[in-house]
């Protein structure tokens, strides 16, 4: 299983800026946190069905994060006949911080910032975690 | 006189996360939907075709819509008319990227992905122009709406049209299938005081209807029928 990455498939909402910060977050995982164990695809090419992105979320673990409660991220890759191995709601984080409010969705600011920070670190821990452990 | 809505533009972006384009598309989108076109434009998320409901997958039969995509792969003009409607039109972001031009950042944009997705902008820009002006040929509106700088903040980050179930509509039986006709009675309304000949009737609801809604191939002489019948009833009936 050493060969496994683990996917983190942000729902990219457009329309929210809680969207964004998922995204952001992503990244901060995949570039900064955890490169070369981590990965992403594009949630569009999954929704469309694609083989190749197919392939690459059943044969990986998956982090699915969500910017609203239509769980857009979470319910494209169920389609796919996965769960993923978890799955966030940006809106719980923001809960527990609220001080770290985004400010807009084309740049989220300082605020979104603060707040794409503490998921990525809250991810990069399940990441350890899942390719040490595996799904439990 | 009875107001029909202004002609308003569904933008779809594929937001890819693998490639810097898919972020470009994006805030291209953003761009047109905040600044460029905050009056004639709404967006949704290209996901949510899939996952959401009914209603967020009559986005394309709502909006006249156009698809941004990243790569050649299509995904957002591919999906939208999988699962939502026919595309009124298709812009690549790789069409925009001059040769030479290499695109590195795809979680911050640079200087170079910020020139492209000015480009891309001002493209989308001019296909709703396009496709506002096709749209709109049918209707004179009786003023021209100004559009205030209050307006233009007020529509920043609120172009998201996800449930765009909100749209009014009305349900027509066409040959036996319920069939859903957005704005049909604004239209009824409109057409009633608008002066138009009883022989001109058909043909100038139907304009207005195609305005606002798809009619699918092969299907305009039974929409006609359907439409008008219910519209006799409608002025009629007072319904």
């Amino acid at each position: 299983m050493k060969d496994k990455k683990v996917l983190i498939i942000p729902c990219s909402g457009i329309g929210k800026s809680l969207g964004s910060v998922g995204r952001d977050a992503t990244y901060e995982v995949i570039e900064n946190l955890k490169p070369g164990k981590t990965d992403t695809v594009c949630l569009a090419l999954l929704t469309l069905g694609d083989e190749e992105a197919k392939q690459k979320v059943t044969s990986n673990y998956c982090i699915s994060l969500d910017g609203c409660p239509k769980k857009c991220a979470k319910k494209n890759i169920e389609a796919l006949g996965k769960e993923p191995e978890k799955s966030y709601r940006i809106i719980d984080f923001f809960k527990d911080n609220p001080g770290k409010k985004p400010q807009g969705i084309v740049d989220i600011g300082e605020g979104g910032r603060a707040l794409s920070k503490s998921i990525a670190k809250v991810i990069s821990e399940d990441v350890d975690d899942l390719l040490e452990n595996g799904r439990r | 006189m009875a107001d029909l809505p202004k002609v308003k533009v569904g933008i779809v972006s594929c937001s890819g996360e693998e490639i810097p384009e898919g972020t470009i598309s994006r805030i291209a989108t953003m761009k047109v939907l905040n600044k460029l076109r905050p009056q004639q434009t709404s967006t949704i998320c290209l996901p949510l075709f899939l996952a959401g409901g009914k209603e967020d997958r009559d986005f394309a039969r709502v909006y006249p819509t156009i698809t941004v995509d990243g790569c050649g792969k299509l995904c957002a003009k591919k999906a939208t008319e999988k699962y939502s409607g026919k595309v009124a039109a298709s812009i690549n972001v790789k069409d925009f990227v001059k040769e030479g031009e290499t695109l590195v950042n795809r979680r911050d944009l640079g200087q170079k992905e910020l020139e492209v997705a000015d480009r891309v902008a001002q493209e989308i820009a001019a296909q709703v122009d396009k496709v506002v002006r096709q749209r709109s040929e049918s209707i004179t509106f009786s003023q021209e709406e100004d559009v205030s700088s209050d307006e233009v903040s007020n529509a920043s980050g609120t172009g998201c049209s996800c449930g765009s179930g909100d749209v009014p509509y009305l349900e027509v039986n066409v040959d036996g299938k319920k069939v859903k006709f957005f704005y049909l009675k604004e239209i009824f309304d409109f057409v009633s005081q608008d002066g138009s000949k009883s022989d001109d009737i058909a043909e100038r609801i139907l304009s207005l209807v195609r305005t606002y809604n798809v009619i699918d191939d092969g299907m305009e002489n039974a929409y006609r029928d359907a439409i008008v019948k219910e519209y006799h009833a409608y002025i009629g009936g007072g319904k």
